[in-house]
């Protein structure tokens, strides 16, 4: 892998490779917990915490898990985190607790999460590791408050629960805060950001050397054998 | 001895890694649970008491009955508290709504009238399904000391004085439900004493 600075692996995940809008994982906590813009900080923050802790652990643990077993270490490893932060958030905040409801438990299964423990933190350093799942965090958060705070912001008429003006608390564009809404509001983020960063995204990491089945996939012997016949 | 390194390597490592993860995690949540388990449970408590002072203003202090609760096809009491001063109770119901379950707090005075509603627990839809919980539209049940029909739509029909949110009717009658039967509850009790 190209070695890349400390700076902009914490940094790619906040524009050039965010994980919500560019690499479009983790849609549906990203739509589900959106309706406003506090749930949609709150599932960012414990999604963050959860993906920095699990991305160390699983940095460290690289050399000791054995390849079969990969995936159950990770899911392991993830749900551990997860219900730690279930049961913090209910002891210690739990009016995010109950506005988050199901989808804290969903994080273990949280694309973004899985993902990065098996393209990143399984191929890197400790510390790398900690800055991708932080950035990675960052631009997870970031996405979900400024999707959360326009769904608030059209489809109740407040501002972070308070009021912005009379008018649009009592004729709110409902829709915006409902499903379809949180499509259109998804579409409209991916449009700006296809927008500032078109032909500037590399994908580098999902080609065939990024691929998590890279070790048992056929697809040269495939083609060898096409080309052949 | 290649042979036992690849049976050790191909079966007994991976069996072994992950056991030993499965229980430093468990381990990990033991603790976690056992700092956080009596600060959830004094947060329950405090809320719980919050609400039943706010919902029944005129009692002292509560008494758990120990009675038979009341179990209907949609919703069942969960507990029911009594005023010890015998201003009249307070009952939780746990009811189904829309998003499946929603728990919910009903005062009832000396003469069986409702207090207050407040919905404590429920997976509705944030701003449509929760306009069914909004303390306004639940002040329309204080005072009501019978219902006649389970469904919000039909009650409001039979002219109680209730209505329903349109567009929110299962969550409407998922409360409304739970009202009904905690108002059943508070007949089986037969009043407070």
């Amino acid at each position: 892998m190209e070695k890349t600075s400390k700076l902009s692996i914490l940094t790619k995940g906040i524009i050039k490779e965010n994980p919500v809008l560019v690499l479009l994982l983790g849609t549906c906590p990203t739509l589900a917990t959106t309706s406003s813009a506090i749930n949609g900080l709150g599932m960012g923050i414990a999604a963050t915490a959860v993906l920095v802790c699990s991305n160390i652990v699983i940095s460290i643990l690289k050399n000791i898990i054995p390849d079969k077993v990969r995936i159950p270490c990770y899911i392991v490893v993830i749900a551990g985190f997860v219900t730690v932060v279930q049961f913090l958030l209910q002891a210690f905040v739990p009016s995010l607790y109950a506005s988050l409801g199901i989808f804290i438990p969903l994080i273990v299964v949280n694309c973004i999460i899985l993902g990065r423990a098996e393209m990143f933190a399984s191929k890197n350093g400790v510390f790398d590791s900690a800055l991708d799942g932080l950035g990675m965090g960052i631009g997870f958060t970031l996405t979900l408050g400024v999707m959360g705070l326009i769904r608030e912001i059209v489809g109740a008429g407040t501002f972070f629960g308070h009021a912005i003006c009379n008018f649009m608390v009592e004729n709110p564009f409902m829709i915006i805060a409902l499903a379809p809404g949180g499509f259109f509001v998804f579409a409209c983020l991916i449009a700006v950001v296809n927008f500032f960063t078109d032909g500037k995204v590399v994908k580098k990491e999902f080609g065939c050397a990024g691929c998590s089945m890279k070790n048992v996939c056929t697809q040269d012997k495939c083609n060898q054998e096409g080309a052949e016949a | 001895m290649e042979g036992k390194n690849n049976t050790f390597k191909e079966y007994i490592a991976p069996v072994l890694v992950l056991s030993i993860i499965c229980l430093v995690i468990t381990l990990a949540l033991a603790v976690t649970n056992s700092v956080t388990a009596p600060v959830i449970e004094a947060n329950d408590k405090a809320t719980a008491d919050a609400n039943r002072i706010a919902l029944l203003a005129d009692a002292d202090s509560f008494t758990e009955y120990t009675g038979e609760l009341v179990e209907a096809e949609k919703a069942h009491v969960k507990d029911v508290f009594t005023a010890d001063n015998g201003a009249g109770m307070v009952i939780t119901v746990v009811t189904k709504s829309f998003g499946g379950d929603l728990t919910e707090m009903i005062g009832i005075d000396a003469e069986g009238a409702i207090t207050g509603v407040v919905v404590t627990n429920h997976a509705d839809t944030a701003g449509l399904g929760t306009k069914a919980h909004d303390p306004e539209y639940l002040k329309q049940y204080i005072g009501i000391s019978e219902l006649q029909c389970y469904a919000a739509k039909d009650e409001a029909k039979a002219g109680t004085g209730t209505t329903y949110v349109s567009g929110a009717s299962i969550s409407s009658n998922g409360v409304h439900y739970g009202i009904k039967v905690a108002l059943d509850q508070a007949a089986a009790v037969g009043g407070a004493k």
